[in-house]
């Protein structure tokens, strides 16, 4: 929704600071970054207590990879938390409009410019990422890797089948919204569920741990390309015409 | 004895939002968003209240914080949620508001395409405020602060019109350099004390230079998002030129949540690395605040504008908590407790009477935009005949921040003046009423226009081009801005609920 903004506009509103008070900024940073360099060096530094607390209890978290433990069951709230983030992200930069909610998801047409090769080479590409993606998020409980990293290179074949030109995205379709909730729906349904065998929201059963994490894993997989590929539809520039849903927006307020 | 555990049902703060949030994306049509809305915040009140209930009374052997562990993992190694007085009341008065400010959003988004993308992010913004009421852990504070940074940033930016987005894109900037000084802060702690609960990093602080060093990231990154002059200058653009409900909640509870972290720092976290020469400091800033922001409102042109300026001079006052928490030679560990204890108890009353009459005051002026197209200050003259409610809600409010009794604003204010002349700081006195003769000169000037001055006879005053709004909208308003009256005459009911397992 900042596309409609340049660089020039907000520039000409904010006349430049003067010399001396960005020299004063300039001093005090520098001043405050020799404190917290020097107080740091003199600091003795203490062996850190919870990265033996944390291998000590890994065997209990369902997975092996501490990084995934730390993330999905030690401090899950946080993670939980953060698929938050990513749903406020897409919310902030989905371009909405009330028309194209009965539209598909996923419009095939023909491209302007059909480029042979990268057509050739998605082919061959994007089985192969989606099983990578599929493979670093199995790995994730043993090895690094995980939703994350996963989501990150599906959401690469996203793009590139965007960039093929003959498929693209409407993100205010049903399934769409779907996709965009699903980590944050799961991980609420999952934390909230293992009350009933536990009695703690979020604290899984040891004997189901690893299972429990992975089902987490893989919404949140969908739910992070989703979000990628939404941001690079959203901020790619967008292609010059009469633009209809731009005129209901400014009536309001 | 409590009938049910009271821990368990803290998590639900958190749950209930999201999944609002989760179901207004899924449901996109304008009565299920607004349907979902009202039963969320049904759900908040029944949670709050079941809390209030069985939250254990001053008088019984329960002294410490209410403590729920998230996943079964103790800290420093999981998260924990806790509730204590403070906490318990800024928890109480988000889900007041939020209902309160739900039900007009509901009439106010009626007809605007706006709503499909602000219910969901109005009940993400809500679950982060609650998320960081509620929690014990510095460094999931920093996952909150981004979720309610992030969702207010968005929020402001409904708006769509150029100065709307160029305010959003200012507070996210600035946002985002507040997040970083307290990211950095919180691994600073980290590397030093090895741990991230707030208990345990209050019984292991002690005062070496990198305390000092994280205390004054947390204290500037925080004070960046609370916009204390002279680090307020994000503040009034986007507070002025979001839509009316996320004006109200930025003013009434966004600011107050990086303030109340600020206390929970300086009170608790890192007691011992507090000086009073650090003390001092914020509390000039605060003077300096309340001083300025109300120079301020009084030149503003728009009437969103100056409310807008009001909240930087009425920020000011609560830092006006700092100096009075200083620590003198002659008075003992107990004084001392006592005399932070009611500082504490003069501010939450501040925040609580704030956040009512500044959230009324922004749907007056919603109010008064949704019907005239405009919020021009000048062009308001002889209005009060066609918008009475408003206007009186306008100046109901308005009363409660001059600080004129029998209004909230007067309790907090003779709280504050009390514990300023009992630890002999009278300078404050002078500040304090200097600021409200201010503020009683900017609403003055908008009530004079409006209800004494006659209509202007002239072309751009045209009384049958307005749209009437929808009778809710005002009531809601007045609704809160007789709260601040009601708070008045029971003023005893919030200082009990700091009073329960101290601010210590």
């Amino acid at each position: 929704m900042f596309n409609n903004m340049t660089l020039s506009d907000s520039a000409q509103q904010e006349a430049d600071l003067p010399g001396s008070v960005l020299l004063i900024i300039g001093m005090v940073v520098v001043a405050a970054c020799l404190f917290l360099a020097m107080s740091l060096v003199q600091f003795q530094s203490t062996d850190q207590p919870l990265v033996t607390l944390v291998v000590s209890n890994l065997e209990q978290s369902g997975v092996e990879n501490p990084v995934t433990a730390v993330l999905l069951n030690f401090r899950s709230y946080d993670t939980l938390l953060e698929v938050a983030v990513l749903l406020i992200v897409a919310l902030a930069v989905m371009p909405f409009s009330l028309q194209d909610t009965r539209l598909p998801f996923i419009k095939v047409s023909e491209p302007v410019e059909r480029s042979l090769v990268l057509e050739a080479f998605l082919r061959w590409l994007l089985p192969a990422i989606i099983v990578t993606s599929g493979y670093l998020l199995w790995t994730g409980a043993v090895l690094p890797g995980g939703a994350f990293q996963a989501g990150a290179l599906l959401a690469g074949a996203g793009i590139l089948l965007l960039l093929a030109g003959h498929h693209s995205f409407n993100f205010n379709a049903p399934t769409a919204r779907l996709l965009l909730v699903v980590g944050l729906a799961m991980f609420l349904l999952v934390g909230a569920g293992v009350v009933l065998s536990s009695g703690i929201a979020l604290a899984y059963p040891v004997a189901m741990a690893g299972m429990l994490i992975l089902v987490i894993e893989v919404a949140a997989t969908i739910t992070i390309a989703a979000v990628l590929v939404l941001l690079f539809c959203a901020l790619q520039i967008e292609p010059l015409g009469p633009q209809p849903n731009r005129v209901e927006k400014e009536k309001h307020s | 004895m409590p009938v049910i555990d009271v821990a368990s049902l803290l998590p639900l703060l958190i749950a209930i939002p999201l999944i609002g949030a989760i179901f207004s994306v899924l449901l996109s049509t304008k009565y299920a968003q607004v349907l979902i809305g009202l039963l969320s915040a049904l759900a908040l009140v029944l949670v709050i209240g079941l809390i209030l209930v069985n939250l254990p009374s001053v008088d019984t052997e329960f002294t410490t914080p209410l403590r729920y562990v998230l996943a079964g993992w103790e800290a420093p190694l999981g998260i924990a949620l806790s509730l204590d007085g403070f906490s318990a009341l800024l928890l109480s008065l988000t889900v007041f508001l939020v209902t309160v400010l739900t039900f007009y959003s509901a009439f106010y988004f009626a007809a605007s395409p706006a709503r499909v993308r602000f219910w969901p992010l109005w009940w993400l913004l809500v679950a982060g405020i609650n998320a960081l009421f509620l929690s014990a852990d510095i460094f999931n504070v920093y996952v909150t602060l981004e979720i309610i940074g992030l969702a207010a940033v968005a929020l402001v930016a409904l708006s769509g019109n150029k100065a709307g987005l160029t305010a959003a894109l200012r507070y996210l900037l600035v946002g985002l350099l507040g997040s970083l000084c307290y990211l950095l802060a919180v691994a600073l702690l980290y590397h030093v004390y090895g741990t991230l609960d707030f208990a345990q990093l209050a019984a292991k602080a002690e005062s070496n230079p990198l305390s000092w060093a994280a205390l004054a990231l947390i204290t500037v990154g925080l004070v960046l998002k609370t916009a204390l002059v002279p680090l307020h200058f994000w503040l009034p653009h986007a507070h002025g030129s979001a839509p009316a409900p996320v004006s109200a909640i930025l003013s009434a509870l966004v600011v107050k949540a990086s303030f109340y972290l600020l206390v929970r720092f300086w009170m608790e976290i890192l007691a011992p690395a507090v000086t009073n020469e650090a003390l001092m400091l914020l509390g000039i800033l605060g003077g300096t605040a309340i001083l300025w922001g109300c120079v301020q409102a009084l030149r503003a042109k728009r009437l969103k504008l100056m409310v807008a300026y009001s909240t930087v001079a009425q920020i000011g006052y609560l830092f006006l908590l700092f100096p009075l928490l200083m620590s003198t030679e002659e008075a003992s560990a107990s004084q001392l407790a006592a005399q932070q204890q009611s500082a504490l108890a003069a501010v939450s009353y501040f925040i609580v009477a704030h956040a009512c009459a500044k959230a009324a005051m922004f749907i007056a002026a919603g109010n008064i935009i949704h019907s005239l197209g405009h919020d021009d200050i000048a062009k308001l003259q002889g209005m009060a005949k066609y918008m009475p409610l408003s206007l009186f809600t306008f100046a109901i409010a308005g009363g409660s921040l001059i600080g004129l009794p029998p209004s909230a604003g007067f309790i907090a204010k003779w709280l504050l003046l009390n514990v300023a002349i009992d630890t002999h700081q009278w300078w404050w006195v002078v500040i304090i009423l200097t600021g409200g003769l201010l503020a009683a000169l900017a609403i003055f000037r908008v009530l004079d226009q409006a209800f004494i001055k006659p209509e202007q006879a002239s072309d751009h005053v045209a009384p049958d081009n307005w749209q009437k709004v929808p009778v809710a909208m005002p009531v809601s308003g007045l609704a809160l801005a007789l709260c601040t009256m009601a708070l008045g005459f029971n003023a005893d009911l919030i200082i009990d609920l700091i009073a329960i397992e101290g601010g210590e």
